[in-house]
């Protein structure tokens, strides 16, 4: 499990983005304008370039009440363990372990890019994903609160 | 697409001038954007006074080889039928290649741009700026290759109609050829059947019209290079820019992919200037210079998924990240495109 501890400090805000390929690299990296700068299109979509060739993007807003977090799991912990743990006392209860994750930046939207062409709103895996999940999470959470309330 | 070397004399004669004159054909903020273009000048005032004078035409690029920095620039020339070879090639020079050195080109065509010279008065020109980027990204397209050499005659074709469209009458027109002469010939011929059009290797040796285009061109790319460069010397990351700059942007250049290797990010590879589309580039993001390794779904590979992908297991060796990256479900993979 995992617990998330949002920032002291209001988080830095950052765009995120989909690309339409894998890149085997896992860290920060400096996104300067000089190699990364989407523009608006005529159309309204959104175009980039990668590596020579042109993306075009689409914008998926989060809806109200939802919040986009950049996480990194920490080694601390949620509950330390006690200093003198009684290991055969099986009886007692012990809590689980849970890690923090610190929130680095926040957004609320994310682009979803194709290659040459932006995303079709009903057939790409990420765009429905973004959507369909928003959209479930939020009837689970509704049915949530309409049983509370009753 | 494969490079083939060009000989070090060539380079020479790639290699820009520094202080290469600035034509009015360069746009600053669309070479800086990676943008294409395209500049005409005004009508000259010899032709202006008389629609109907018979003109020549005559077209030639820059930049078309396989270049690593930079656009490709089409180049296009026209004067009066009347002064064609006693202006260009008695006065000028323009048939001679060999004269034709990169300062000697600079100055020609400061001549040409500035008022009242016999070139301003009697000479109309245009360049259309392909940039890098877009050259790449055509080659690099989704759904099938936009090849350079049709982007290079829909550029051609482009300035010819843009030209004759300001009621110019051109008579004749000349014009280095992609590919086979002939099938570019007739190609051409149905587009503009009112001229009579020549089609031939080496055209820039034997019309001087040619001549002059080829200069209008390769002095917009040299300096349309020196702006994508000034980008470079003049940030404030502190990093050493060698005098060297990045030379011709020939992949046999030294001085090119020296520049390559070292200025090379290792997620997005380069700016806008670079062509991505040509082999040294692509061998050198995939290579050991520890760019990261960067995967796109395979053209043909239009339904990756396998039956055996539906089985836990199957070829997913263990169910690999922690438990955050697995909160959501497990990660797809680039099979899902």
């Amino acid at each position: 499990m995992l617990a998330i501890k949002p920032s002291s400090q209001k988080p830095e805000k950052c765009s995120a983005n989909v690309l339409p390929c894998q890149i085997k690299y896992d860290g920060p990296i400096e996104a300067k304008q000089r190699y990364w700068k989407p523009v608006e299109t005529h159309d309204g979509s959104k175009s980039a370039y990668f590596r020579g060739r042109e993306l075009r993007g689409t914008d998926v807003a989060l809806p109200e009440g939802f919040r986009g977090s950049v996480l990194q799991i920490t080694e601390k912990r949620l509950h330390p363990p006690p200093a003198d743990s009684a290991p055969d006392s099986d009886e007692e209860e012990i809590p689980e372990d849970i890690k923090i994750a610190e929130e680095l930046a926040a957004f609320d939207s994310v682009t979803v890019w194709g290659h040459d062409s932006a995303p079709s709103e009903t057939e790409d895996a990420y765009f429905k994903g973004l959507k369909e999940w928003i959209a479930f999470s939020t009837a689970v959470r509704d049915f949530g609160l309409c049983r509370d309330r009753n | 697409m494969e490079d083939i070397p060009i000989e070090t004399q060539e380079i020479e004669l790639e290699t820009p001038v520094e202080d290469v004159f600035m034509a009015p054909s360069i746009h600053r903020p669309e070479i800086l954007s990676g943008a294409s273009y395209s500049h005409f000048s005004p009508i000259p005032k010899t032709i202006e006074d008389d629609m109907t004078t018979e003109c020549v035409l005559g077209i030639d690029e820059a930049g078309r080889g396989p270049v690593l920095e930079g656009p490709m620039v089409y180049g296009l020339f026209y004067l009066p039928l009347s002064i064609h070879r006693s202006l260009l090639a008695d006065t000028h020079h323009f048939d001679d290649s060999k004269v034709l050195t990169p300062a000697v080109r600079s100055s020609l065509m400061e001549k040409l741009c500035t008022l009242d010279s016999d070139l301003y008065q009697s000479c109309g020109w245009a360049t259309r700026v392909m940039s890098a980027r877009d050259i790449s990204s055509g080659m690099m397209k989704a759904n099938g290759t936009y090849n350079l050499n049709a982007q290079a005659m829909d550029a051609t074709i482009d300035l010819i109609k843009r030209t004759m469209a300001t009621g110019v009458n051109i008579k004749e027109i000349y014009i280095d050829t992609i590919g086979r002469p002939e099938i570019y010939q007739k190609k051409l011929e149905k587009i503009f059947p009112t001229a009579k059009i020549t089609v031939a290797k080496k055209a820039d040796s034997l019309f001087p019209c040619v001549s002059a285009a080829s200069v209008c061109a390769k002095v917009t790319r040299d300096a349309a290079l020196d702006v994508c460069y000034e980008s470079y010397s003049t940030t404030s990351d502190g990093k050493d820019k060698s005098a060297d700059g990045w030379g011709s942007g020939y992949p046999s250049d030294a001085r090119c992919t020296t520049w390559l290797k070292q200025n090379m990010d290792p997620v997005f590879g380069w700016g806008t200037e670079c062509r991505f589309s040509w082999g040294t580039a692509k061998d050198l993001l995939e290579g050991k210079g520890g760019s990261a390794q960067v995967d796109w779904p395979a053209d043909d590979d239009d339904d990756g998924m396998k039956m055996t992908d539906f089985f836990i297991g199957s070829t997913e060796k263990s169910q690999e990240g922690d438990e955050f990256m697995n909160w959501y479900g497990h990660r797809v993979t680039e099979k899902i495109f």
